[in-house]
């Protein structure tokens, strides 16, 4: 079954599938950049063309920029915190110790907990008096540091990054070890000769070995995590006074609380711009490794 | 020299116990609490261990107000539909893309790619004005339907590596024997593929068994409630019972935990494959 030049047929096995993401992806991502320019009651289905003047006016208030800066730190913390605990855990799974496959299985647990989970679970964790964080700084010693966790909006948008670090170094940790696993031996047993010690080996060796998974694995961690609404609304609903909120809380708020369609929307156009630079480079950079080349 | 090495096995040994403490405490947590009657979650000092241990919490959670059988079965009708849609949907556009000289195909390929990275916040507004539209507000089928803009690309995704490195010469003494293609696909294929649809099927019934926007924004009748919506509802105006709430999580995540442990392996096999749910 060389591939022949496909008949018409051939078509039918792909068009579900093109189905679903032309109904269900191409479309909406059309009435959202539609949306933008208008100002949409739901109540009636009232549309009133305004042009770019949502636009103009977001990008003149505080909130925007605000919120901007909230994904910012949120987006590259949590990804740049997952980066230097995985690689260090996956540097201490690569070796053999006993009873690695159920430890191996307890360190992924955090992966495999929902993300609902995660946030309520948290959330108690964080409760004022009786939650086990406020326990635990009290039981070292560290009373004095200890603050309303998610009621503080100088703190609260930290509070909320920690448990979404807690999940995602797991995911990047297995990822590097299946990469550091690929390493060829001969370049550690030439490292070796060289008298490297595993500091040197770590980052002379492992890293440039490993280079194109920590790309993938931050590109994919970039993305999936400025666009991560559940964790912070489960938490904090954005609050306080908006010190949580990141662009897509602000989608979520400003169309569902508020039933702001337009603005909402024009807040989602300037997530999907953002999205696109990160979303072409890993594209860029996936089809180059050969996973788009003729199988 | 053997101190160094001594040094070296001490730092070792302890950074793996911080990381199996920091993967555990959660849970330990969890746990603690759920086991807890009323008073003894807000008595000071907290106990990890409890002193009168009771399993009032389950009871409450199973047979309480919340029917949490009916939101199980809830969670459970979306999520199978989901998965079965899914691979239904997806299995023969990911052989046709790894076997098929078909045009556009990797402008397919790319597309699929790309609307992995969707932001959800893009897709709730238009698909909530349609879904209001075409009157499936509090339906299952909004949920399965929104469901499928993650599943369906990821799932073409993983087939379309598995497939392509299957051996391709069974294939073709298949067709050479007579077969039509889609004979082939079913009689040949999916069988030695068995473990790439199983890792795509797992794959997407855990993100579909935890996914909580949609079915934040497209059900509001509590007897609709899929189990996470369930879940945050016990977070009350005036306090939350935490003990049913901690119950409630950790019956949640027990199928799913079973689930991703039963398919460990083929998890971390998957994930070098491309493009991976986080």
């Amino acid at each position: 079954m060389k591939r022949r030049r496909g008949s018409s047929r051939e078509y039918i096995w792909v068009a579900p599938v093109i189905a679903v993401l032309v109904l269900l992806l191409a479309y909406p991502i059309f009435r959202t950049i539609q949306l933008s320019f208008y100002e949409y009651k739901l109540t009636g289905a009232t549309y009133t063309f305004i042009g770019f003047e949502g636009y103009w006016k977001i990008l003149a208030s505080e909130d925007f920029w605000r919120f901007l800066y909230n994904s910012f730190i949120w987006t590259f913390g949590t990804v740049i915190m997952c980066l230097v605990i995985a690689l260090p855990m996956a540097a201490v799974l690569n070796n053999e110790f006993r009873f690695k496959a159920i430890i191996r299985s307890i360190l992924m647990l955090p992966w495999a907990t929902p993300w609902v989970i995660i946030a309520l679970t948290w959330k108690w964790m964080y409760s004022p008096n009786f939650g086990l964080i406020d326990y635990l700084f009290r039981w070292v010693g560290l009373e004095s540091l200890i603050r309303n966790w998610l009621g503080d909006p100088g703190i609260a948008l930290y509070s909320v990054m920690v448990p979404t670090i807690w999940r995602g170094y797991t995911f990047g940790a297995f990822m590097y070890l299946a990469a550091m696993q690929t390493v060829p031996m001969d370049l550690y047993e030439a490292a070796d000769i060289d008298g490297a010690g595993p500091i040197r080996k770590f980052f002379h060796v492992t890293i440039p070995g490993i280079l194109p998974t920590i790309v993938v694995v931050n590109l994919l961690g970039v993305m999936w995590t400025l666009n991560a609404i559940q964790t912070i609304w489960i938490m904090t609903q954005g609050g306080p006074i908006n010190s949580t909120t990141t662009l897509p809380v602000a989608v979520y708020r400003t169309a569902f609380q508020y039933h702001r369609f337009g603005e909402a929307s024009v807040y989602g156009v300037f997530i999907g711009l953002m999205l696109l630079i990160f979303a072409l480079v890993y594209i860029q950079f996936v089809a180059k490794r050969g996973e788009l080349a003729e199988v | 020299m053997s101190t160094r090495f001594a040094a070296k096995k001490i730092i070792f040994y302890l950074a793996l116990l911080a990381f199996v403490l920091s993967a555990l405490f959660p849970y330990s947590w969890i746990l603690s609490t759920s086991l807890k009657d009323f008073s003894e979650i807000f008595t000071i000092p907290i106990r990890l261990i409890p002193k009168h241990a009771t399993l009032e919490n389950f009871r409450a959670v199973i047979y309480g107000h919340m029917d949490f059988g009916q939101k199980f079965i809830n969670s459970l009708i979306v999520t199978v539909t989901t998965t079965v849609l899914s691979l239904i949907i997806s299995t023969p556009c990911a052989y046709a893309l790894a076997r098929f000289r078909i045009r556009g195909r990797r402008l397919l390929l790319k597309t699929i790619l790309v609307s992995q990275m969707i932001p959800i916040a893009v897709l709730l507004i238009p698909l909530y004005i349609l879904i209001v539209k075409i009157r499936l507000m509090n339906t299952f089928i909004s949920l399965v339907m929104a469901n499928l803009t993650f599943s369906v690309p990821f799932v073409v995704w993983v087939l379309y590596g598995f497939f392509g490195r299957l051996p391709i010469e069974v294939e073709e003494s298949a067709l050479i024997d007579g077969a039509s293609k889609f004979q082939t696909l079913v009689r040949v294929v999916l069988p030695s593929a068995a473990p790439g649809l199983a890792a795509a099927a797992a794959f997407t019934f855990i993100s579909a068994w935890q996914e909580y926007m949609f079915a934040l924004t497209f059900i509001d009748s509590q007897r609709k409630f899929t189990l996470p919506i369930a879940l945050t509802s016990y977070i009350g105006q005036y306090g939350t019972q935490w003990g049913n709430l901690m119950a409630a999580s950790l019956l949640v995540t027990l199928p799913i935990i079973v689930l991703f442990f039963a398919i460990q392996k083929l998890m971390v096999k998957g994930l070098t494959a491309g493009a991976v749910k986080g």
